[in-house]
């Protein structure tokens, strides 16, 4: 399996099949013996813009900073992934989880005042 | 620390000659008993071949169309892979240092993942 | 009777692509100055789209997943957000001049100037997209498009000699007083105007919405083998017609009412009335389309939930980048900046990323771990590889040809 085959920029779900991102960046360990292991996921603007690097990503970040005022990028421990397949899929539902806090931003502030947006269209 | 980290490494052979960027990590993926996932990262692939990896020429599962994977992997014929026991990686400076030399280093694809 | 409506995917989809604004416009312009010396590349064009949208389709159908959605994993992060940056920049300008267009349309019909249509035409897009189920918004814009087969129709009742149309369709010649190169600008418009990006992410994500699945591949072929070839048809008709009755007497196409003019002469008030109805349905089909195409594209880059069908609350930062989008496209189209330059503009800038949007479907569509057995046959990938090379080519060719003939005089 490879990194940046599998893993990087693939979408992820939670149990239900809910959008919950796309892996921007994993987190790495070092262990005693000298191995190292990937111990999460990480998501967001300030995981991707370090990734993509330069001035560029690095603006990508400071943005991100900026709106959320939380410098560090979504965590999703690999204890939680249930499956590593064309998606990667989560062990919990999205509430339960570290991430979302743009989504229910927007939900709240944006789309919830106007009239008719929780009726289904179908 | 992060992977992107480790892809934005250059690497070095015994000889102190530049080999070229990490543009992808090789991962050996096994489940504990309990059901969690394990990644280890067993090797590095080097030096010009980016866009054979990424695009799943190499190493993955793309076969076709003949004419742009025979092109996607003469782009990455100089790619190396160097396991992981191979290097030393200084996080810091962005390095990655084998004692090997570049011309010994087999191809991501022909590797087994100890090198 | 549900078969036939199942089809309205690639109907709508087609309408949409192959009967918008500047297709319209394009279609008749050439017509009437180059006869029927460019409708090989209405053929060329609808091969060429149906072989990507059945690659985009086959994937979503099999995967689930939208096409864009597998595009970031094939390319680079740096790469792939630049593609999505540019997607939709040129789907939003597309918008534009759609949302242009339908005003325009309008115009026609009741002497309002169109700038005044343009925000009943954003309201009644934002009534669409957040009341209107999307089966039926397919369905209305997309059947009632079919109105546009009265130009077709209207080549019949024009009388034409069959034998002269059929050896001027297959043995095309420029025409005295026109040159090869303002004849391959014209070749080269015309191609960007009939494969647009917007088509291909539209129809992968709607297939997503239908929420298609591997029993049903054959229901998207179908969808895409009759859908492009009737808005192929209606494309060669618009030619046909503007051949017959504008070029003999000289007519250049500047605006729409042009374009309706040989189906005047055809039909009289009613066919003007089908032809309308059918502009007017074609192109608000285009608006839907390239408004969902363009937040399509975002969310689908970045992992956040999406879908028309969807209740709003369910996928918020789609819905509001989608309003937002709108907001800011009547904004620049009330700028009276002329919707024909933004049509023009949105053409070319969409032909020169076309190899940009279908070289990352052809990887995807040919990886195993996405679609087992079901990856392109040697037919997909012999086309696949020739319009990319097609398409390359045009991209490249676009810009000299722009200066070389100072944009098509």
């Amino acid at each position: 399996m490879h990194a940046g085959l599998d893993l990087l920029d693939r979408h992820v779900v939670d149990r239900d099949g809910r959008a919950v991102g796309k892996v921007d960046d994993l987190e790495i360990e070092c262990a005693e013996d000298g191995t190292v292991e990937v111990t999460a996921l990480l998501l967001g603007p300030e995981a991707l813009g370090r990734r993509i690097g330069g001035a560029l990503g690095r603006s990508m970040g400071g943005i991100a900073a900026r709106f959320s005022g939380d410098p560090e990028p979504a965590r999703i421990g690999l204890e939680l992934v249930e499956e590593l397949d064309i998606v990667i899929k989560l062990k919990h539902p999205l509430h339960q989880l570290p991430v979302g806090r743009f989504e229910r931003w927007v939900r709240e502030h944006v789309i919830e005042p106007l009239p008719g947006a929780t009726d289904a269209t179908g | 620390m992060r992977l992107a980290d480790l892809l934005l490494s250059t690497a070095y052979d015994g000889s102190g000659d530049e080999i070229g960027q990490v543009h992808d990590v090789r991962l050996r993926h096994s489940m504990t008993p309990d059901g969690r996932h394990r990644l280890q990262i067993v090797g590095v692939s080097v030096g010009a071949g980016a866009i054979g990896a990424r695009t799943g020429y190499v190493n993955g599962a793309v076969e076709g169309p003949a004419v742009v994977r025979r092109l996607m992997r003469w782009a990455s014929r100089h790619a190396k892979y160097i396991g992981w026991n191979e290097l030393r990686w200084d996080p810091d400076e962005r390095r990655v240092d084998t004692e090997r030399h570049a011309g010994d280093l087999p191809h991501p694809e022909d590797a087994t993942p100890d090198g | 009777m549900k078969r036939v409506l199942g089809l309205a995917l690639g109907v709508f989809t087609a309408i949409g692509g192959f009967m918008d604004i500047g297709d319209l416009v394009t279609d008749a312009l050439i017509g009437a100055r180059f006869g029927l010396a460019l409708v090989w590349v209405t053929v060329v064009a609808v091969i060429g789209i149906s072989t990507y949208s059945e690659m985009a389709g086959r994937v979503a159908t099999i995967t689930g997943r939208p096409v864009f959605d597998l595009v970031r994993e094939r390319t680079g992060p740096r790469i792939a957000l630049g593609n999505v940056v540019v997607s939709y920049l040129v789907n939003a300008l597309t918008l534009v001049a759609e949302l242009c267009g339908v005003a325009l349309a309008l115009e026609l019909l009741s002497d309002v100037h169109y700038l005044l249509w343009v925000p009943a035409v954003a309201v009644l897009a934002f009534v669409v997209l957040w009341k209107l189920p999307y089966e039926m918004m397919e369905r209305v814009y997309g059947l009632t498009g079919l109105a546009l087969f009265v130009f077709v129709f209207a080549v019949w009742q024009l009388g034409p000699d069959w034998g002269q149309m059929l050896s001027d369709v297959t043995r095309p010649s420029v025409p005295a007083g026109e040159g090869l190169p303002t004849y391959f600008f014209y070749a080269i418009v015309m191609l960007g105007a009939q494969m647009t990006p917007y088509e291909v992410f539209f129809f992968s994500s709607g297939a997503v919405e239908h929420e298609w699945d591997a029993s049903q591949l054959l229901d998207a072929r179908v969808n895409v083998f009759l859908g492009y070839p009737i808005g192929g048809a209606l494309a060669i008709g618009i030619q046909a017609v503007a051949y017959l009755a504008l070029q003999p007497a000289g007519i250049q196409v500047e605006h729409l009412g042009q374009t309706v003019l040989p189906v005047a002469i055809a039909f009289g008030k009613i066919g003007i009335a089908l032809a309308v109805l059918g502009i007017v349905a074609a192109t608000f089909g285009s608006v839907m389309e390239t408004l969902l195409s363009s937040s399509y594209t975002v969310a689908q880059h970045f992992g956040w939930e999406w879908g028309k069908a969807k209740k709003p609350v369910e996928a918020s930062r789609f819905t509001a980048l989608t309003l937002l989008t709108l907001v800011a496209a009547v904004g620049v189209a009330l700028t009276a900046w002329n919707p024909i330059t933004i049509t023009i503009y949105s053409v070319y800038l969409g032909a020169a990323t076309l190899p940009f949007t279908y070289v990352p479907i052809l990887i995807v569509a040919n990886d195993r771990n996405y679609l087992g057995d079901h990856v392109n046959g040697r037919l997909a990938n012999g086309l696949g590889v020739i319009y990319l090379v097609v398409v390359t080519a045009a991209a490249l060719a676009a810009l000299p040809l722009l200066i070389i003939t100072k944009g098509g005089l």
